[in-house]
């Protein structure tokens, strides 16, 4: 069932080693959680270089962003459109949506796995048997799913929608009128703008300050470890991930039809 | 200049607007909803009892008493619902619409447009919630489709962001946090689950609540910050975010510079930081800017520290409005120890 779901690989960064071939037919390129990470004008330049040289399709990530961020993705979206890229766009801001269609920049829409609202808390794998049916079913699912948000997403120009691979298992309505596609292995937990990371670097830091970005979180990453959670939570740069490997085996039945592979710790 | 204040029962509702409360907002759960659902997966950001009120009837009699001093009152409903849950929150929509609240605090899409599309809640404005997670000027033009009267800015933006995005949006009335909570991850993109010690440790949670010991000690810590020390008895009971993590660090540095990531990051996720923060030293700048709206974070407090939250809040921004800059700074910070009988602690959003 797997060779009939598209397989993508997923990139922060221009890789050092590309492979020269590569079992996946999409690359996933840019960043989704750190206005301060987005790829600028030459390593998208390179990596849609990098996707025809290897007849591989390209969609580019966005963050959150503030005002400043909103700047910089425009210099890479108005270069997207004069090179003519008509590919996918993954929007995790809705302030990100409206420019595009304000803009009437002809890229294909795919909302976020940052705007789907799944939630992800894994303290709740520890209590599952103390918790009703009914919630459990509720935090398998996202609110994208309900009709009228699916009709809603359709007048936005939204083609897509992400989602993360749950560890309580994902629930979709069997004949769901929106694609989705699942990112593994990390699941994105939650992420701040007063970036721990760079807070660690400091020599005296102010908790609820946002401080300028030096790019920390290219030389370090953290375990947590609590007796409440299963496994590892991992935080890299302002943002925490949970790991977990295990697809769903009906991801067809799910109406997931693209799985999207994170090979490193996707900030 | 309006004061949006936190509520959890009709019998504070006097004293809040005596104290200078222009509007209110709360949450319920109701039995059904919890029994379905729990308190982890309530219907609104606050997933503790305490924070919420239990049923309409008292949602109703907040109202009558709000309504007779001409003060709004909005119902919280700033979670995501999924599609079981559909035909529930409508209900619950229907039930507040009953009760007579103003409007609704939302984040969901869906329930946005449905408030706009009804013809019943015509009389029901819209304030887009936090969790809308609205940081930039083209997200406030988004928001804008579903006529909402006003929106919620995220607690992370800072003072010029803020400034940036009203200068941006002169026709759309915005309202900002400036007292207590301060998550350290933005509510939004948040999917940590609150609320579990709650549900699984009932009895012992009754017991705190229900004395106030929890309360009781956070307002010890205020007026007397060593208490902070006594948090770590406290640890890995509720939130994700403030858990007593083993910390495993990954790094390419010198062994000096270890040691100080190491000490940072302990730091970091310490609820010794957990002292509630404030921007009132902003408001200042923020009614400079156009914000209409300063909004109180804290429905589970008790009504004697929300009562001085509001009278804090209300002389600052009484002293913004006719001073200068640096006079109100010193003044604010006079005003916060008169008024809650400990110095301020400076610890502060976006400062």
């Amino acid at each position: 069932m797997l060779s009939e779901i598209e397989k993508a690989i997923y990139y922060n960064n221009l890789p050092k080693d590309f492979p020269r071939c590569l079992d996946e037919t999409r690359i996933y390129f840019g960043n989704e959680f750190c206005e301060h990470l987005i790829p600028g004008i030459n390593e998208t330049s390179q990596m849609i270089k990098l996707c025809k040289e290897r007849n591989i399709k390209l969609s580019y990530l966005t963050p959150y962003v503030t005002d400043l961020g909103i700047k910089r993705l425009l210099v890479v979206f108005e270069f997207l459109n004069s090179l003519g890229f008509k590919g996918e766009v993954i929007v995790n801001d809705f302030g990100v949506l409206e420019l595009i269609r304000n803009k009437k920049y002809d890229f294909k829409l795919v909302l976020g796995r940052l705007l789907n609202r799944q939630k992800r808390g894994p303290r709740l794998a520890n209590i599952l048997n103390k918790l009703p049916a009914d919630l459990i079913e509720h935090f398998s699912s996202t609110y994208l799913d309900r009709e009228e948000v699916i009709l809603l997403l359709s007048e936005l120009g939204i083609e897509r929608i992400e989602l993360d691979n749950l560890p309580l298992g994902i629930g979709r309505p069997s004949m769901s009128k929106i694609k989705a596609s699942i990112y593994y292995p990390f699941v994105y937990i939650s992420t701040t703008r007063l970036c721990p990371t760079n807070k660690a670097f400091r020599q005296n830091f102010r908790l609820r300050l946002i401080e300028d970005c030096k790019a920390e979180c290219r030389i370090c990453n953290f375990k947590l470890r609590h007796k409440s959670i299963p496994g590892d939570l991992i935080l890299k740069g302002n943002t925490y991930f949970l790991y977990w490997d295990k697809l769903p085996s009906n991801l067809g039945e799910l109406g997931i039809d693209r799985i999207v592979f994170q090979p490193e710790i996707p900030i | 200049m309006k004061i949006l204040a936190p509520t959890n029962s009709a019998n504070e509702v006097s004293s809040l607007i005596s104290a200078g409360a222009d509007e209110l907002y709360c949450g319920v759960i109701t039995k059904s909803w919890r029994e379905k659902y729990t308190n982890i997966g309530s219907p609104n950001r606050r997933e503790w009892s305490s924070a919420n009120l239990g049923d309409y009837r008292e949602l109703k009699k907040i109202v009558n008493i709000a309504h007779e001093s001409g003060v709004s009152v909005w119902m919280t409903l700033n979670a995501f619902y999924t599609r079981n849950q559909e035909e529930i929150i409508k209900q619950e929509i229907q039930n507040a619409h009953d009760a007579g609240v103003d409007g609704f605090i939302v984040a969901d899409l869906g329930i946005m447009d449905y408030l706009k599309s009804r013809e019943e809640f015509k009389k029901q404005k819209l304030i887009v919630s936090t969790c809308a997670t609205s940081f930039n000027s083209w997200s406030i033009e988004f928001y804008k489709r579903f006529s909402p009267f006003r929106i919620t800015l995220p607690r992370q933006l800072t003072l010029e962001e803020i400034r940036n995005i009203k200068a941006n949006h002169s026709d759309m009335d915005l309202e900002v946090f400036v007292l207590n909570s301060g998550c350290k991850n933005i509510d939004g993109f948040c999917t940590f689950h609150h609320g579990v010690s709650e549900h699984t440790l009932p009895f012992l949670w009754n017991i705190l609540k229900k004395a106030n010991l929890d309360l009781k000690i956070l307002e010890k810590q205020r007026k007397y910050p060593f208490l902070l020390g006594l948090n770590k008895l406290i640890k890995g009971v509720d939130s994700a975010c403030i858990l007593d993590y083993k910390i495993e660090i990954q790094a390419d540095v010198e062994e000096k510079q270890l040691s100080k990531i190491k000490s940072n990051i302990r730091k970091y996720f310490s609820l010794d930081t957990g002292i509630d923060p404030c921007r009132v030293c902003e408001v200042f700048e923020l009614i400079k800017s156009g914000i209409e709206v300063f909004k109180i974070v804290g429905r589970n407090y008790q009504t004697v520290k929300k009562v001085k939250d509001i009278k804090f809040l209300k002389a600052a921004i009484e002293l913004a409005q006719d001073s200068t800059y640096e006079g109100y700074e010193t003044t604010v910070r006079e005003l916060f120890k008169e008024i809650y009988n400990y110095p301020c602690a400076e610890i502060c959003y976006q400062r």
